[in-house]
């Protein structure tokens, strides 16, 4: 978990800008999609909502119409029947009988005949035929406790003299019923005007209608006259009265707000539940036709909306899941990032180091070529990746070629330095001294002072008297050179001790003539030992048949080795600084003395 | 680059196998610190599996002939290769070893 937010710190760290904008872009582009789902969903949801209730509404307006319309249906075919008792009032019971049997949600049926149409009878005439307990009851209803026609309905009816739907009330005790009557005004033969038929309907089934198996759990469904009435709605137990009064108010109040839809013409309001506080949505509709009941439905938001709410929590969690990922990658990201920039630090340092190295070494090698007419002096330093500590120079004093190759071991800043100081003293011991031999033991004594590391040199030293051509020589360890000439062979030399290993050590030096036109090959072991990719190495005898078949000019013998030893060498890397240095004697026949 | 030390017959045996490389110099002269502790006891350095040495391997040689030398101790040299061998001679170090 450190390294997590480690990386993350360093992520942030590194290119602040560009990559704290890619992050920021990528959430914010999760979020919009998950923002994008959710309403997109949410608004199939609600239009679902609005469908099925539609749906619902206009099956259930089907139901209602379809209860009055037979109820209707069952009036005008009892119309006749009623007509013809018309003549002999008692029948008038028998016709209120056939009504309520033509049809089975005829709860009652009373003829309220127009006062005084009967002399026989009195003023007041009303049979009645009801249903109860499975039996059919009739009786005289009216009397000096209910005179029929103070009645609105009855009134209504000679008014208008047309057929109309009652408004439905609850009728009885024991159960409660709610009734709504079908007033339907009766003329005889004559034309005349004689009863007003009244069918009650019963419509307590209509309650548990709206209401039962609701598609969303907690939604009930109510029925509202044209005045607000409530005459059907869902059980007490189940939805608080409070909030059926609330939304029956709202349906009639004209100054809450309502969108209509469709072609069936619902209406819809948003409002909140006032027991509960939620929202919900009300529809409604009214019958299409008298007597224009209001048939509603209410169904909660968090209902309707809890597929994606459920659905909300999964995109959420893809979500975090997908930012979680995110943010993976950029650790992933940022820990390679991290590794590579500590990488590329390192390599810096070496690289400084390196570059360090290589100037200590260029600084200490020979500006330039010696050109005398006496004398070619040519010296090639080939750097390896890392810088290996080899040195050569040449210095000309008094007729003298003083020259020198060397190699420190060890590799990097430590050899060149060691280098630097072998360079130096050698230069100040050129000045001093002419014996090879003691050049070498007074340099040999002044590495070994303050040498705790152990470095070690091989050194090739030479003095060549240019006026004679002898060469007094000195090897502390290092590889022979190679005298080209007529023929090609190893210089003969002693093998003493490098110089820095051992204080006490004792250096012998030698003697030989260089015949004019002849060179002088000095090498260091990077290049015998250059190594191809099968670990084979260069080696001498590819070295002595690479010098004798060269044309004798300095240039051309450096270029040769160092071309056959790349050659050789092919895919692998150059392990060790290819140092060559070459000396052509040659001398004019005048100054030789 | 392997080296192994232990006493026989009253002198530290050094075996080394491998190639003594720039590499491996350094675990190398970390695995001979026992010889180059040693007191007085002479010093074997096996080398029948030594394949190759470079210039830091005869650093090493070269401190262990040193430090060897200061307290009179014998280093010898045990079944060196002819390429070994060979850069001895040509660094002269050949002089200072016993060879065995």
């Amino acid at each position: 978990m450190a390294s997590f937010i480690d990386s993350i710190r360093t992520f942030f760290n590194e290119r602040k800008g560009s990559r704290l904008v890619l992050i920021l872009l990528t959430a914010l582009l999760l979020e919009l999609v998950a923002a994008l789902q959710y309403t997109y969903t949410r608004n199939i949801l609600i239009r679902e909502e609005e469908r099925i209730t539609r749906m619902e509404l206009t099956l259930e307006s089907e139901i209602v119409l379809h209860t009055l319309e037979e109820a209707e249906l069952s009036m005008y075919e009892n119309e006749w029947s009623v007509q013809q008792s018309l003549a002999h009032p008692d029948s008038l019971f028998g016709a209120a009988v056939r009504m309520i049997q033509s049809n089975s949600s005829v709860a009652g049926a009373c003829i309220a005949v127009l006062p005084d149409y009967y002399p026989s009878k009195g003023r007041l005439f009303e049979p009645y035929a009801h249903k109860e307990e499975g039996r059919i009851l009739v009786d005289q209803i009216a009397g000096p406790d209910h005179d029929y026609t103070l009645g609105p309905d009855f009134q209504r009816a000679l008014r208008e003299e047309s057929e109309f739907w009652s408004d439905p009330y609850a009728y009885g005790t024991d159960p409660v019923q709610q009734l709504t009557t079908y007033t339907y005004p009766i003329r005889d033969r004559a034309g005349r005007l004689a009863a007003i038929c009244g069918m009650d309907i019963d419509l307590t089934w209509l309650s548990d209608t709206l209401n039962v198996r609701p598609y969303y759990p907690s939604s009930f469904g109510f029925m509202l006259t044209r005045n607000g009435r409530l005459v059907a709605g869902p059980r007490e137990q189940r939805v608080s009265p409070r909030t059926v009064e609330y939304v029956a108010g709202l349906v009639m109040d004209p100054t809450v707000d309502r969108t209509v839809r469709g072609r069936h013409r619902v209406s819809c309001i948003e409002f909140r539940d006032p027991v509960t506080g939620e929202r919900a949505y009300l529809d409604y509709r009214a019958l299409p036709r008298d007597p224009g009941w209001i048939i509603a439905e209410v169904s909660y938001r968090d209902e309707v909306l809890a597929p994606v709410r459920r659905m909300m929590w999964r995109i959420l969690l893809m979500a975090l899941a997908g930012f979680a990922f995110l943010l993976e990658i950029i650790h992933r990201f940022a820990r390679n990032g991290k590794r590579l920039w500590e990488a590329d630090m390192k390599e810096a340092r070496i690289g400084s180091e390196l570059r360090i190295a290589r100037r200590i070494q260029e600084e200490m090698l020979p500006k330039a070529s010696l050109d005398r007419s006496d004398l070619t002096a040519r010296g090639s330093l080939t750097p390896a990746k890392e810088v290996g500590g080899d040195l050569f120079d040449y210095y000309i004093r008094e007729e003298k070629l003083f020259f020198c190759i060397g190699d420190v071991c060890g590799k990097g800043v430590p050899a060149a330095m060691v280098m630097a100081v072998t360079h130096s003293i050698l230069r100040m011991l050129f000045e001093q001294e002419v014996a090879p031999a003691r050049i070498v033991t007074e340099l040999n004594r002044e590495a070994c002072r303050n040498n705790a590391s152990g470095t070690f040199v091989t050194l090739f030293l030479g003095v060549l008297d240019l006026s004679t051509g002898r060469l007094r020589y000195c090897n502390a360890g290092h590889d022979r050179p190679v005298l080209v000439g007529d023929s090609v062979e190893e210089l003969p030399a002693l093998a003493n001790v490098p110089v820095g290993v051992f204080d006490d050590a004792t250096y012998q030096e030698q003697e030989a003539m260089v015949a004019p036109g002849s060179l002088l090959f000095l090498y260091t072991d990077g290049v015998t030992e250059a190594i191809d990719a099968g670990r084979r190495q260069f080696g001498r005898e590819r070295l002595l048949g690479a010098l004798a078949s060269c044309p004798r000019k300095p240039d051309v013998l450096i270029r040769t080795v160092r071309a056959d030893v790349r050659a050789f060498a092919g895919e692998a890397e150059q392990s060790d600084d290819l140092t060559m240095m070459v000396v052509h004697y040659h001398p004019n026949k005048n100054t030789i003395g | 680059m392997k080296t192994t030390v232990q006493e026989i017959d009253g002198r530290l045996v050094a075996v080394l196998c491998g190639e003594l490389d720039t590499a491996a110099a350094a675990e190398t002269e970390a695995a001979l610190k026992p010889l180059f502790d040693s007191d007085g006891k002479d010093l074997v350095l096996d080398c029948s599996g030594l394949e190759y040495i470079a210039s830091s391997g005869l650093r090493i040689l070269m401190n262990l002939l040193k430090t060897a030398r200061t307290k009179g101790e014998r280093v010898a040299l045990k079944n060196v290769n002819e390429v070994i061998r060979d850069v001895l001679d040509m660094t002269g170090f050949v002089s200072y070893f016993d060879f065995e």
